[in-house]
């Protein structure tokens, strides 16, 4: 049986906290895909991800319930943020395109548009993330992310088109 | 996990000190708290409660001052009261019922935690009975259930084997030990044999003041070379008794053999003995008093029938 | 919703790819096990603990207090019916506040029951703010009674009602700081007994006015408000006193 976010929400601050599996279950991996293409590290947005639920899981007492995956983006963001702030991983160099022992490589087009990505400014990323990867509108994404609506529009206007041109030089298809 | 800092606490009542001076640090385990009646044990745990305000000093709860804490460190805490009270119409489950609500256990929850410390205390069979028709041990037991309704990090319970049958006793002891994982447990007795087994830390209280802590061992190891063992004759044995702290008589055909705390040897023919918890609190609590204490008058009335005595 | 796996403006169709599983199983467990160690802290309303204030009722009060809403209709009906003088309506209105106060006040009492204020005070929600939420629920029934009276007696004119409720408010306020007072001294009276007694007491105290029946003139409103503004004050001032007791908690612990 499924259950509505809602319902697991309501259950797990009833103090059944067995339902927080549930919900990791259910979101990782969109949040380690917004996570990956946030940083740009395959390897580091495992760990984003497991760092977004516990900190959901540290403030799930005083969360009132509206929109739960946008709710764990926006902690993923803020998480996202406090790691390309951190020095030692502005300077890092692209992750080096070795073969993972469990996982089959990504497609060379989804390595590509990782690159290009990593390329924007990081408020464009996360608005053309969130719009176009999540499909929120931008009056959410303004609440998520803080800014002005106008901004997001923008933001997300000059970001897609800054990506656009960035997947045409490399002769994206 | 919570840490505990009781910081040079002392609480004045009108013309009387109750607790001087008191600081400790309290973290994981079980504490015993031993004196006699009127040392300030009950005192000292309500300042712990917050029900009292110390006079001068202050109760920290993880740095913070535990009033500044208000609810949130309240709801750590599960507390039985010396003289517990109940409203006597409730049934035991809807008193269970309702003090959860009071101490904010999710409603989900709440109704399978009463059951489980109904069947925990062994009140399950009782519990659609008034808690006015309860007898001294049951009502005991449910202030024990009550005390842990909400899973507490602070458990303090104030003489909580007071009117247990010997059995219940045990029962109890198992229960602390089973609970004293990832929490602090504080209880207070006059009753060593309480404690002697289950506390990993034993306070020994006296007038007010914390004169003696550490582990059993460490505790007991202050009186060795003071615990003494003599057979005696029972009209000797009389003597003796009024004279040293005896914290054992056993009759042994027609002799009586003492166990006596003394830092002398208190007669010819008298031998060392291994000490025990129990001739700590003995030695501590006769130590500078002219009057005997309420124990070891219990004692001395069993010197008639020389029965064997036990705590 | 999106279709799964596609963006639009002509994104590449393959914008997921497969996880590590072995790395989301790591971090899947790590999550386990903090959900396993989470102690949700429940944080109830106000609205909640209202409720949960009157929940724990025992019958006999809700029984009680139906009767007295009851009795309360039912006066008010027969006094409009045989005419009685406005003097002996109002009296009757005064007695029967107050007994509807004392009996809504009763709740209050009970959280002094035989030393259960000690553990009470160390609840999440603690005897102060169970008191509070209990002295504003007998406060609203109070007034619900009251507007009740006041609507089933009154003659319509704002004035008129205005000095009926003066008139009513003086032995219901005073007999109110009577039974606060009476509860933060005499804690250690049987409580049945004491709110009889005190019911009793100050019903009869309310009827006095009967007995000097000029008192109700016109004249004398300037006294009765003077009463009423003192009676109000009294009674915050207890309610107050009762608060400090509790706070300056050394009487709320009896030593036996």
């Amino acid at each position: 049986m499924v259950l509505e976010d809602k319902e697991l929400i309501r259950r797990i601050q009833g103090g059944q906290t067995e339902y927080l599996n549930e919900i990791a279950g259910k979101y990782y991996d969109d949040i380690y895909y917004f996570c990956c293409y946030q940083i740009g590290s395959r390897e580091d947005a495992y760990d984003l991800a497991q760092d977004t639920f516990l900190r959901f899981i540290k403030y799930v007492d005083h969360y009132q319930y509206r929109n739960l995956k946008g709710y764990l983006l926006t902690i993923a963001m803020n998480l996202c943020r406090e790691y390309l702030r951190t020095p030692a991983q502005i300077l890092s160099k692209p992750e080096p395109l070795k073969y993972q022992e469990t996982a089959a490589l990504p497609s060379e087009e989804t390595l590509l548009l990782l690159d290009a990505l990593r390329k924007l400014p990081a408020p464009q990323r996360e608005a053309v993330l969130l719009h176009h990867f999540y499909g929120y509108k931008n009056r959410e994404i303004a609440q998520m992310t803080g800014a002005t609506y106008d901004a997001v529009k923008s933001r997300i206007r000059q970001g897609l088109a800054r990506l656009k041109e960035l997947l045409r030089q490399n002769d994206f298809t | 996990m919570p840490e505990l800092t009781l910081d040079r606490i002392t609480k004045h009542f009108k013309n009387k000190i109750a607790v001087d001076n008191a600081s400790l640090t309290l973290r994981e385990g079980v504490y015993g708290f031993l004196g006699a009646n009127g040392a300030g044990k009950t005192t000292l745990l309500r300042m712990i409660c917050g029900v009292l305000k110390p006079t001068s000093g202050e109760i920290r709860c993880n740095g913070t001052e535990i009033g500044r804490l208000d609810g949130d460190y309240r709801y750590l805490l599960g507390y039985l009261p010396q003289d517990f009270g109940y409203y006597p119409d409730f049934t035991a489950k809807r008193y269970l019922e309702y003090l959860a609500a009071c101490k904010a256990v999710p409603k989900d929850l709440a109704k399978g935690k009463v059951q489980e410390m109904l069947t925990l205390t062994g009140l399950t069979g009782s519990q659609h009975g008034k808690i006015r028709t309860f007898s001294g041990g049951m009502i005991r037991r449910l202030g024990i259930a009550q005390a842990l309704l909400n899973d507490p990090e602070i458990l303090i319970l104030d003489e909580p084997t007071a009117g247990l049958d010997p059995k219940e006793r045990i029962r109890f002891r198992n229960i602390i030990s089973s609970l004293s994982k990832g929490r602090i447990i504080i209880l207070s007795t006059h009753i060593v044999s309480d404690v002697e087994f289950i506390a990993d830390k034993i306070l020994l209280m006296k007038q007010g003041r914390i004169v003696k802590q550490g582990t059993v061992a460490e505790v007991t190891e202050s009186v060795t070379g003071k615990v003494w063992e003599y057979l005696a004759r029972p009209e000797e044995a009389g003597r003796l008794n009024d004279i040293f702290a005896v914290s054992s008589l056993k009759n042994e055909g027609e002799m009586v053999r003492l166990r006596l705390v003394s830092d002398k040897r208190p007669c010819e023919g008298a031998v060392l003995a291994p000490p025990g918890l129990e001739d700590v609190y003995l030695y501590h609590d006769t130590r500078g008093k002219s009057s005997k204490n309420p124990i070891f008058e219990e004692v001395s009335e069993h010197v008639d029938n020389l029965e064997r005595r036990t705590l | 919703m999106l279709p799964e796996n596609t963006t639009p403006c002509g994104f590449p169709p393959e914008w997921k790819f497969p996880l590590d599983e072995t790395k989301k199983k790591q971090s899947l467990a790590a999550i386990r096990l903090e959900a396993s160690r989470k102690h949700i802290r429940h944080y109830p309303t106000f609205r909640e603990q209202l409720w949960n204030q009157l929940r724990f009722r025992s019958w006999k009060h809700w029984l009680l207090q139906g009767l007295l809403l009851l009795a309360a209709m039912l006066l008010a009906v027969a006094l409009r019916r045989r005419n009685t003088s406005g003097t002996e309506t109002l009296a009757a209105c005064s007695v029967f506040l107050v007994f509807a106060g004392n009996i809504c006040l009763c709740h209050v009492a009970d959280l002094f029951s035989w030393h259960m204020a000690e553990l009470e005070q160390t609840l999440y929600l603690n005897l102060k703010q169970m008191v509070c939420i209990r002295i504003l629920e007998a406060g609203i029934a109070d007034f619900v009674i009251l507007s009740l009276l006041l609507i089933l007696t009154g003659s319509g004119s704002p004035g008129e009602t205005k000095a009926a409720l003066t008139y009513m408010l003086v032995p219901f306020l005073w007999s109110d700081t009577l039974y606060l007072h009476m509860l933060a001294s005499l804690r250690n009276i049987a409580s049945g007994f004491r709110s009889f007694a005190l019911g009793l007491l100050c019903g009869s105290l309310a009827l006095f006015p009967l007995l000097w029946e000029s008192i109700y003139q016109p004249g004398y409103l300037i006294i009765w408000q003077v009463l009423a503004v003192a009676g109000l004050l009294m009674c915050i001032a207890q309610i107050n006193r009762l608060l400090g007791s509790i706070e300056n908690s050394d009487t709320i612990c009896q030593t036996s």
